[in-house]
C-alpha cells in the first residue's frame, strides 16, 4: 500500500511516528474521524508530523476530533499548538495536572516565549487558541470516559488521584516568585501525571501507555490502573509506555489489560548515554508478544555532514555529537468488525525482533 | 557604545551599514560561504568578492558587539580598536538537558541550515567564566563556529558558546499573568 493512500471510512488506522527525539500517534476511528495523541515536528518543514501525514493522505484537518497531550515533556508536545490552531474541530485533552491554577500561572508568567521551552510555549499557545475559538477541553483522570459516541469510546485510565496530589505539591514549588529567573517546565519524576488512554472501537481495545511509569506504589502508575475498577476490555493493540523502559513495566499489564500476543509498538528515545529500549527491554517485550514494532532503532547513530571547516572545529570542540534519526512510521490498518491488522513500515521503522538482532 | 564601524559590500559600489555600535543597521551580506566574503584592513569592512547571492537582512548589533540574527550567519566585531571581525558560518541554539562533571549534554537546532536536531556533548571548560553560573538544566545558549579575522587579514577558526540571560519574574508580570489566565479560562469550556 502506498504511504499516500488514506484509510477507507470503515477501516481503523493507527499510525505511530518517532525519531528518537519525539513521538506522535494518529488514529483513524472510522467514518473519517481522527484523533492525535502527542506531537513532534518534522525538521524539514518544522510542522507537526501528524499534520504532514494528513496532508499526504489528503485528509481535511476538520476530521480531527481531539488532540491529546499525554504530558508536557519536550519529546511529546512540540507542534501540538499548531495542531490545535489548524484542527478547528478538535477538543483538547490534557492531564488534570496541567489545568491547575498554579501550573497556568507558571506558563503565563513566562512572557518571553521561546521555542527553547516547548512545554511553556505549546501549552500557552493551546490555551490562547482555545480561548480565541471558545473551544472545548477535557482533563483526563483515572477511569474517566472522555468521548462516547456510537462509533468509539475513549477513556483515560490515569493520572490517579494520588498522582495528582503529588503533582500539585511539585507544581506549587514552580510558582513564579519575584526575582527568580524564568525557566522551562521541569520534568516531574517519576512520570505519574501522564495520561494512559483506552480507546474502544467497535469492541476492539487500543491501549496507549503514554510515558506512565511504575514504582510499586499501589496508589500511582500502572499498579493503580491494574487494581482499579475500569472498563472491562482487553486490548489487542498496545503502545508500550516510556519507550520500553523497565521503569514503565508491570507484568500485570500483559495479564490484565491485554489480549494474548497483542500488536505492540513503541518509539525509541536517546539522551546522552541513555538509549531506550535497552536490549533487556526488547527481550522482555518479545517474551510477551512477537508482534512488536519500533519506529527507529535506539542504536542508530546519524551524523550531519558539514563543510570541512565546520567538521574540524566540531571535532575539536565537542565530546560527542549525534543527529536525531529520520522519521520512522509504523502504520496499522484493520477493517472495522475484524481483527485483520496489517502492519506497514516506513522510513527506519522495523520489527522489534529485527532491532534486537542487530543490537 | 560610541565606537564607529563600517560594513559594506564592495563590488556593488554601495556601502551598507555605517554607524554606531549598539544601534540597528541594514546591510547586505553574502551569507553562504567564506570565500564569498573577505575582510579589508579597514576596521569592520566586509568585502563581497562575488556579486550573486546577496541577501538583505537586518542585524542587531548589541552592546557587547554581537550581531544576532536567527536565520543568517552572525558577524561580530571583535575589537574596534585593533580591527578584526568574526564571521559565523554555523550557529546552533541549544537547551541544556544533562550536566556531568566535565561535560554537559544539550539538544540543539542549527539555525542556518535545515538539518535534523542534534544532541551535543560540550566540555564545561569551554563555557566563558561569566556564563558558568548560568549552566543549569533547561538553560538556553547559542553556539557559533566560524572564523576570526584580524585587521591584518589573518584568519583562524573559532568557536563561541554564550548562554542566554533570561529576564527575572517580577510582581507586575506575575499579576498580569494571573489576570490573563482568568480571561483565557473564562472562554474555554472544560467538559
Amino acid at each position: 500500500m502506498s504511504l499516500c493512500s488514506s484509510p477507507s471510512s470503515n477501516e481503523i488506522e493507527i499510525s505511530i511516528f518517532g525519531n528518537s527525539f519525539g513521538e506522535s500517534i494518529l488514529i483513524h476511528l472510522g467514518n473519517n474521524e481522527w484523533i492525535i495523541v502527542d506531537s513532534f515536528k518534522d525538521y524539514l518543514n518544522k510542522r507537526a508530523i501528524a499534520l504532514n501525514y494528513l496532508d499526504k493522505i489528503g485528509v481535511d484537518y476538520g476530521a480531527v476530533k481531539a488532540a491529546v497531550a499525554t504530558h508536557w515533556h519536550d519529546d511529546h508536545i512540540c507542534g501540538l499548538s499548531e495542531i490545535m490552531i489548524k484542527c478547528k474541530n478538535a477538543a483538547f485533552i490534557c492531564s488534570a495536572a496541567i489545568n491547575s491554577k498554579e501550573f497556568n500561572e507558571f506558563i503565563f508568567s513566562d512572557s518571553d516565549l521561546i521555542e527553547g521551552r516547548p512545554g511553556n510555549y505549546e501549552l500557552r499557545q493551546i490555551l490562547e487558541e482555545l480561548s480565541k475559538r471558545k473551544g472545548n477541553a477535557m482533563y483526563a483522570l483515572e477511569n474517566r470516559k472522555l468521548i462516547d459516541n456510537k462509533l468509539y469510546k475513549i477513556y483515560s485510565l490515569s493520572p490517579s488521584d494520588y498522582a495528582m496530589l503529588l503533582a500539585q505539591k511539585e507544581i506549587a514549588v514552580l510558582l513564579p516568585k519575584k526575582n527568580q529567573p524564568r525557566k522551562g517546565i521541569p520534568h516531574v519524576h517519576p512520570n505519574h501525571t501522564g495520561i494512559v488512554l483506552l480507546i474502544v472501537v467497535n469492541g476492539q481495545g487500543i491501549l496507549l501507555g503514554g510515558d506512565l511509569e511504575e514504582n510499586g506504589d499501589s496508589r500511582t502508575g500502572w499498579s493503580k490502573i491494574i487494581d482499579s475498577v475500569r472498563p472491562v476490555v482487553k486490548s489487542n493493540n498496545f503502545k508500550i509506555p516510556h519507550h520500553g523502559s523497565i521503569t514503565a513495566h508491570h507484568e500485570g499489564i500483559w495479564i490484565s489489560l491485554l489480549e494474548k500476543e497483542p500488536i505492540s509498538f513503541l518509539t525509541s528515545f536517546i539522551l546522552g548515554s541513555c538509549a531506550l529500549p535497552k536490549k533487556a527491554d526488547m527481550k522482555r517485550i518479545l517474551s510477551h508478544t512477537n508482534n512488536a514494532w519500533i519506529t527507529t532503532s535506539p542504536d542508530e547513530k546519524k551524523q550531519v555532514k558539514r563543510d570541512p571547516m565546520a567538521e574540524r572545529t566540531i571535532k575539536e570542540r565537542v565530546k560527542a555529537i549525534r543527529a536525531m534519526s529520520d522519521n520512522g512510521h509504523i502504520r496499522l490498518r484493520c477493517p472495522l468488525g475484524t481483527k485483520e491488522w496489517k502492519p506497514e513500515l516506513f522510513g527506519p521503522a522495523l520489527s522489534l525482533e529485527e532491532c534486537l538482532a542487530v543490537k | 557604545m560610541s565606537a564607529n564601524f563600517k560594513l559594506k559590500v564592495e563590488g556593488t559600489g554601495i556601502e551598507h551599514g555605517s554607524g554606531m555600535l549598539g544601534n540597528e543597521y541594514s546591510l547586505y551580506h553574502c551569507a553562504k560561504s567564506l570565500p564569498a566574503v573577505s575582510v579589508d584592513r579597514i576596521l569592520g569592512t566586509v568585502r563581497d568578492t562575488t556579486d550573486p547571492g546577496l541577501l538583505s537582512e537586518r542585524y542587531t548589533f548589541s552592546a557587547n558587539r554581537e550581531a544576532i540574527h536567527r536565520d543568517l550567519p552572525a558577524m561580530r566585531i571583535i575589537n574596534e580598536e585593533q580591527g578584526g571581525l568574526s564571521l559565523t558560518f554555523h550557529k546552533w541554539r541549544g537547551i541544556v538537558k544533562e550536566i556531568g562533571e566535565e561535560t554537559f549534554i544539550a539538544r540543539t537546532s542549527e539555525l542556518f541550515n535545515n538539518v535534523p536536531e542534534e544532541e551535543i556533548e560540550f566540555f564545561r571548560a569551554d563555557i566563558q567564566d561569566d556564563d558558568k553560573e548560568l549552566l543549569s538544566v533547561g538553560a538556553e545558549f547559542y553556539w557559533c563556529i566560524g572564523y576570526i579575522i584580524s585587521s591584518s587579514g589573518q584568519q583562524r577558526r573559532a568557536s563561541f558558546l554564550r548562554f542566554r540571560r533570561l529576564p527575572l519574574f517580577t510582581n507586575e508580570g506575575i499579576k498580569i499573568a494571573s489576570e490573563k489566565i482568568r480571561d483565557i479560562q473564562e472562554n474555554i469550556t472544560w467538559l
